[in-house]
């Protein structure tokens, strides 16, 4: 009744949408970084949207299965397979006893979700299941994962759950999952709306010209707090550190030296060197994948403009999520 | 008061005031006001030294409570409050810190000794003089940064290299003294340690020591305090 890591992979941790409410008394947000593509693993193995799936980044972990269990990976286009089968990007499969699932081929995500019909019992902590390295708590032992970690499964298993195991026993995949054209249309894109906030009055015009015309490249420093970008340097007008201010996820901080920081979900809650602008949460799925060497565009936007495509992606979103709700009822009547 | 976008889910108000005790009050005030009205759209409220961010869930306003622009809404929102915010009278007892200053337990207070030219004790008598209040929380969960310093302790450096900081850990930043509530990494100032623990997981309310809270050192030597599960910095 678990699933075994048989190799780690760079940085796994298991992450649902994070920690809501605490970041006043200094509790990181935390949280999958692209939260579209959790949410679309957990939706196509019939679970909660808020169970924890495993994140892992750049180079994936393995994992053997202990028991049939019903799987979907999420995140970029990627290749990975069992000894059975070809396992592709956003599809239900079932797994097998024995089965060792591992990837093939990873050059264009940064970020795979795994989820599994029925979820992964972890630790809970402030309604989440989020892995909080800081406090080192949540999820699985609050760490992240390494080769030999045996994490149990709930087995919390609905009829819908019953009703796929018994569907996919001959085939162990769906003919149906989402097409990964579908997707690109939100993660394909380089350019990033930016939308001004109370650190932008520190930087002068030609400052902020400089940071909108010229490309960023995504640098090997990138993690779950932030990810430094390289191109043209921009530095607020005086030399000093401001004092500290209130930050977001997509928070873009500038170095002494000119680099941009953009801050991502386990960003500290208050922030200490000048912020230059915030990135529109709409692009923020599109951010968690943007891997090593992928060239970015700021582009500045006023705040209504932003709610305005915010609808417009809302509604899209709406609009996927109804089309794996339709398969799925389809399935159902298999 | 201005009022500032962070994002599409946040907005910054910001009060142009000195760090004090009243603004953090105001903020307080504030936020107590937003948090009772419950305004179920609102995620957050974190208050910094002198600005208060507030995050909201746009979705949820457009879609379930028909507000066309969110972000207009809640900056129309903080202009109707601003007036009604009162300040209660303080009569809080100070909470008080025990700490033992230095040594192993402060490896940097010996090259801070020299940078102040001061010795050990009159450092620790103005440290522990004054009447700190916190005026901002966070780096970690109930790390409190505390404003009323002695300014003769004033640094505007930090420690050389990141090193290993055991929780409990009194450090100098800046204009401010805080403690850690976790084991970390960092390049603060390490002047002392302090056993009692102002963050715990378990408990409902998890942070002993609040924005607004009073807090006093005091000096304390190793024998008369249980130092036990005590771990040196490492760098």
């Amino acid at each position: 009744m678990s699933i075994i890591i048989e190799g780690e992979g760079l940085f796994s941790s298991f992450q649902d949408f994070g920690r809501t409410g605490y970041e006043h008394d200094g509790v990181i947000p935390g949280g999958a970084l692209d939260p579209l593509s959790h949410e679309i693993a957990n939706r196509l193995v019939a679970n909660d949207k808020n169970e924890a799936t495993l994140e892992m980044t750049n180079r994936m972990a393995s994992f053997r299965f202990t028991e049939p269990t019903l799987i979907a990976l999420s995140g970029g286009s990627f290749k990975a397979k069992t000894a059975h089968m070809n396992v592709l990007p956003n599809k239900l499969y079932l797994m097998e006893k024995g089965d060792v699932l591992e990837f093939t081929e990873t050059k264009h995500t940064s970020r795979v979700y795994l989820a599994v019909g029925g979820g992964f019992e972890l630790e809970e902590w402030l309604g989440s299941t989020s892995t909080d390295f800081k406090v080192k708590i949540g999820g699985f032992h609050g760490r992240k994962l390494k080769k030999g970690d045996e994490i149990n499964m709930k087995r919390d298993y609905t009829e819908r759950h019953h009703k796929l195991f018994e569907n996919l026993e001959e085939s162990h995949q769906t003919d149906w999952g989402i097409d990964g054209y579908a997707l690109s249309f939100n993660y394909m894109s380089d350019v990033f709306h930016v939308i001004k906030n109370k650190g932008t009055e520190d930087f002068e015009q030609k400052a902020l010209s400089r940071f909108t015309s010229g490309e960023y490249k995504v640098t090997s420093k990138a993690n779950r707090v932030g990810m430094y970008v390289e191109g043209k340097p921009v530095k607020a007008f005086y030399e000093d550190m401001p004092a500290h201010q209130s930050v977001q996820i997509g928070t873009i901080q500038v170095k002494r030296d000119g680099t941009p920081i953009i801050l991502l979900n386990d960003h500290y809650t208050l922030g200490s060197y000048p912020q230059i602008g915030t990135i529109a949460s709409y692009h923020l799925t599109k951010l968690g994948q943007k891997h090593q060497g992928t060239k970015l565009k700021f582009q500045f936007i006023d705040v209504e403009s932003a709610e305005k495509n915010l609808i417009k992606y809302t509604n899209w979103l709406n609009q996927l999520f109804h089309g794996i709700e339709y398969r799925m009822q389809l399935e159902m009547l298999k | 008061m201005k009022i500032y976008s962070q994002g599409d889910q946040a907005i910054v108000v910001s009060i142009e005031k000195e760090v004090s005790k009243d603004l953090t009050e105001d903020l307080l005030a504030l936020k107590k006001y937003l948090a009772d009205k419950n305004y179920p759209f609102i995620t957050e409220i974190v208050p910094t030294e002198s600005d208060m961010m507030i995050c909201y869930d746009a979705r949820d306003m457009i879609k379930h409570h028909h507000i066309q622009s969110p972000f207009l809404y809640m900056k129309a929102l903080m202009q109707t409050v601003q007036l009604e915010i009162k300040h209660e009278e303080d009569t809080m007892d100070p909470i008080e810190i025990p700490v033992v200053y230095g040594g192993k337990y402060g490896p940097d207070l010996e090259s801070l000794l020299k940078h102040y030219k001061m010795n050990f004790e009159k450092f620790v008598k103005r440290h522990t003089q004054p009447n700190y209040f916190v005026s901002m929380m966070g780096y970690t969960p109930g790390f409190p940064y505390l404003t009323g310093m002695d300014k003769h302790l004033f640094v505007n450096h930090t420690g050389e290299n990141k090193s290993f900081i055991p929780a409990g850990s009194v450090i100098i930043e800046g204009k401010k003294t805080g403690i850690t509530t976790t084991d970390t990494y960092g390049d603060w100032l390490v002047i002392g340690y302090t056993p009692v623990k102002l963050f715990t997981p378990e408990f409902d309310d998890f942070t002993k020591l609040k924005l607004g809270d009073n807090v006093v050192f005091k000096s304390v030597s190793e024998k008369e305090m249980d130092l036990g599960g005590f771990k040196p910095c490492q760098s």
